[in-house]
């Protein structure tokens, strides 16, 4: 068997993640709320995560790391709590439903998805300004695609949105734990919204908003916080207000090792993708029959696509064991972009995991593939 | 005399207890006694007496509210300390 869906989730984990969430079983309680031993031995590890969290983005106070169940979740609070009271939003044209479906839901709010030429960040800027309106209040834009790894342009939208006053929910679901991202970098970010399963390495069931900017929040979920309990009302401070019910703290142990796993280097493993998309892309290069989806700047993974033959291909990829995502990606809005919506892509997503013999041995299976397509 | 800083969290609590960790203050969290005039569910930071007045200049740097104080006495109640 060989993995390439690490865009849907990182597999294997590394062997501290798995220890951390097998201890956390035997040694935790319920955290924030008894304050016996074994409480406490989960409220350190959701504070130590924190910690860690808040260093590896450049955030200055710990209390502003959110832990939710996924990029999904961080994602509704996001836009939830940022266009609570109405408005216009535009998106990037390769979103993850995860954006446009919360915002479909809002009866309150009109959005605009600005669809631009694929590895084109150029024409991506021109057209999100250009989908601005004197109404528009927020900008949701993702800093890689998971369906093409093509970059979006962040750094000069945030800019934008820091000069006309819009605030700015960027989505690092796919370049968290291996591009550099830095809080301060930013101007106009309320929100950054990621899953601790992918480039994080943790496990499923974890995810992470960092609250960047001081401002009103609502919730979309109330409950107990073992905190203000004599109240009916959700409290109004970080990390609790949306933080309600018992945190995922054995998730948050293997979050936890998976965070000190990339820190220090993101840089690294950045490198070792770009390396296996550059062999993948070069050796599967010219192959009849399946196009490849590929930019100098793409990052840590690559579409293709066999056209109407894509099931096909899928399948004799399953055959051969080797895990690979196919369809839409749950992201329809980049398809539309880039003109895949009629039959999608076979997306090859890459781990620190992957090596280069086993880029090499799906090149040869693809290659030998195409020839019966 | 061992003194209990109460916060509104135990994340809060948590940051404190770092915070103040780092200019060589030992205290340690626990959860904050029921039927305290800030409310329930709350955690403290419980620490020698001696070291009251640099943690909360440590607080007062870092931007980091407290609910109330309280001194632990002999008997094992709780009493408020005005500071």
């Amino acid at each position: 068997m060989m993995y390439f869906d690490n865009g849907a989730t990182t597999w294997p984990k590394p062997p501290s993640v798995i220890k951390a969430v097998n201890d956390a079983l035997i040694s935790c309680g319920n955290p924030g709320r008894g304050g016996h031993i074994l409480g406490r031995n989960a409220e350190k590890i959701l504070y130590d995560c924190r910690v860690e969290a808040a260093q590896l983005f450049g955030m200055e106070d710990e209390t502003r790391v959110v832990f939710t169940n996924n990029a999904t979740q961080a994602l509704n609070i996001a836009i939830k709590s940022t266009m609570k009271n109405g408005g216009h939003v535009v998106t990037g044209g390769y979103e993850h439903n995860s954006v446009l479906r919360p915002l479909s839901a809002m009866e309150n709010v009109s959005f605009d998805v600005a669809h631009s030429r694929l590895f084109d960040e150029d024409d991506a800027f021109e057209k999100i300004v250009s989908k601005v309106t004197t109404d528009t209040k927020c900008i949701v834009l993702n800093h890689v695609s998971n369906v093409f790894g093509n970059e979006l342009p962040i750094y000069r939208i945030d800019d934008f949105c820091h000069k006309n006053g819009i605030k700015l929910i960027l989505d690092v679901s796919q370049s968290a734990g291996s591009e550099p991202i830095n809080a301060r970098d930013f101007k106009a970010v309320s929100f950054m919204c990621m899953p601790g399963h992918k480039g994080l390495y943790g496990p499923s069931g974890t995810g992470i908003l960092l609250c960047c900017k001081e401002e009103k929040l609502y919730t979309i979920t109330e409950g107990g916080t073992g905190s203000n309990s004599e109240e009916i009302t959700q409290p109004d401070f970080l990390p609790d207000i949306f933080e309600s019910g018992t945190a995922n703290f054995t998730g948050i142990a293997g979050l936890l090792e998976g965070i000190r796993f990339v820190r220090g280097r993101q840089e690294e493993i950045s490198r070792h993708k770009q390396n296996l998309i550059r062999l993948f892309t070069e050796n599967l290069d010219g192959t009849d029959k399946i196009k490849i989806y590929h930019s100098d700047k793409q990052k840590s993974l690559v579409s293709i696509s066999a056209g109407e033959k894509n099931n096909a291909l899928f399948d004799m990829l399953c055959a051969e064991k080797i895990c690979v995502r196919s369809g839409l990606h749950c992201a329809v809005a980049a398809h539309k972009s880039a003109g895949t919506e009629r039959h999608g892509t076979i997306r090859i997503s890459f781990s620190a995991f992957n090596s280069e013999d086993e880029v090499k041995r799906l090149v040869n299976i693809l290659k030998k593939c195409s020839k019966t397509l | 005399m061992q003194i209990v800083i109460i916060f509104k969290s135990v994340t809060y609590a948590q940051r404190a207890e770092r915070l103040i960790a780092k200019k060589g203050v030992t205290a340690n969290i626990i959860k904050a006694p029921f039927g305290i005039k800030s409310g329930s569910c709350a955690y403290g930071l419980r620490m020698d007496e001696r070291n009251l007045s640099l943690a909360l200049s440590v607080l007062k740097e870092a931007g980091l509210p407290y609910r109330e104080i309280l001194a632990k006495r002999p008997d094992g109640m709780y009493r408020e300390v005005v500071v």
